[in-house]
């Protein structure tokens, strides 16, 4: 598909692009950090392989191509733990998110006090409560898309705080 | 918060299934777990691929955490300027209350009970003109008699007053007043009257009040009963 001098270009970026999301996903699946870490540098592993072996398509299949070679090797870390560990010896991570940071969490109290009372109900119903916006309307009496603008507004000044944050940081 | 945006540009496909991504919120569903295993699949195919649908998985994973943190473990506000305000009277407040107990109280307590150990002086002026220490003060000592003798005395015209002094009856308790009659009329009356180191009650009088004649004074107790008589008479 592509000369051996674009293969090297990719795989020069393949940890900036898709690093994060192959943890994400695998301690998704996983539940644990350091299989989630494992998943991520065997998948680079066999990614290289595959595109120095001339296995890619095109380089608009690469997402594709690198996310099928992650799932294989969750499957592959899922049968083996199963199977090798002593229970005793698994890592139960309890939940697949990442620890809050200091930076999240001021981003959030900042954006809370942005808010009213009925406007942080509302943001607590959809992400702790797991309520539906159908649910949540029903049961504070307002339509469904105040719900939505609600959470629109929410996200968009968390985005500007978590940003100005994470900027005031490097400093 | 996108650290992957170099993922090559959505094709006319991955458009259609971004607009519907998009539409469908499933960023948040796939963050909740609420996508069936295939959308999930599909959804993670696309993010894959797509710089704003993992922005947006990134920034919904961090918000719901951060929510579900701060519902769990409380808020902690950055202090508005009405806190600030509010701790500053607050610590005021303090201040000034502990001034109040530790330093403004035991000095009232103080000085409360000065006030309860040193009697209040009695408005007006005393009622017993004691002279001090006079030379040559011409002095009246009145004794009881069943005679009908006075006793006299003798003042100088340039004397402004006289010393009388009288034995406390020692059944009675004071004070004592000494009303002072010439004839039927009061001329003088000496209230609060106490015994001295002596057990003698003394009082000074304006030379004054009593002209030349003779007098009768009547001493009484506490009760108002009387303790005595005397008679004396004064000169010039």
């Amino acid at each position: 598909m592509s000369s051996s001098t674009d293969i090297e270009q990719i795989i020069t970026r393949l940890p900036t692009e898709f690093s994060s999301r192959i943890y994400y996903v695998a301690l998704r699946k996983l539940r644990s950090k350091s299989a989630a870490e494992d998943v991520r540098n065997e998948t680079f592993l066999r990614v290289i392989q595959a595109l120095r072996a001339g296995s890619l398509r095109s380089p608009e299949a690469l997402p594709a191509f690198v996310l099928g070679i992650a799932r294989n090797v969750m499957m592959e870390e899922i049968r083996k733990s199963t199977r090798t560990d002593d229970i005793g010896d698994r890592d139960f991570a309890a939940d697949a998110a990442e620890p809050v940071d200091h930076t999240v969490r001021r981003a959030i109290e900042a954006t809370f006090t942005r808010m009213q009372p009925r406007e942080r109900d509302i943001l607590r119903f959809v992400y702790f409560d797991d309520l539906t916006k159908e649910e949540i309307s029903e049961r504070m009496g307002i339509v469904p898309e105040r719900v939505r603008l609600v959470k629109s507004r929410a996200l968009k000044s968390f985005r500007e705080f978590y940003w100005r944050f994470t900027e005031a940081r490097k400093k | 918060m996108d650290t992957e945006s170099k993922v090559p540009a959505p094709t006319p496909g991955d458009e259609k299934t971004h607009s519907d991504a998009k539409s469908r919120e499933l960023a948040e569903a796939y963050v909740g777990g609420r996508l069936a295993p295939a959308e999930a699949d599909a959804f993670e195919e696309h993010f894959f691929a797509c710089a704003e649908c993992w922005d947006d998985v990134q920034t919904l994973q961090k918000f719901r955490d951060g929510v579900r943190d701060i519902t769990m473990n409380g808020r902690q506000e950055a202090p508005s300027p009405w806190k600030w305000a509010f701790a500053v009277a607050a610590v005021a407040l303090i201040a000034f209350a502990s001034w109040t107990l530790l330093v403004q109280i035991p000095r009232l307590e103080s000085q409360l009970a000065a006030a309860r150990v040193v009697p209040a002086p009695a408005p007006g002026p005393p009622p017993v003109l004691m002279a001090k220490a006079e030379p040559n003060l011409p002095l009246l000592m009145l004794e009881a008699s069943r005679a009908d003798t006075a006793t006299v005395l003798s003042v100088p015209a340039a004397a402004p007053r006289f010393a009388i002094w009288v034995d406390a009856p020692p059944a009675v308790r004071g004070p004592f007043r000494l009303e002072i009659l010439g004839g039927t009329k009061s001329v003088e009356s000496l209230a609060e009257l106490q015994p001295n180191s002596h057990g003698a009650l003394t009082a000074a009088v304006p030379s004054e009040k009593l002209l030349p004649g003779k007098y009768v004074a009547r001493l009484f107790g506490a009760a108002g009963a009387l303790a005595g008589e005397y008679k004396f008479e004064i000169r010039r």
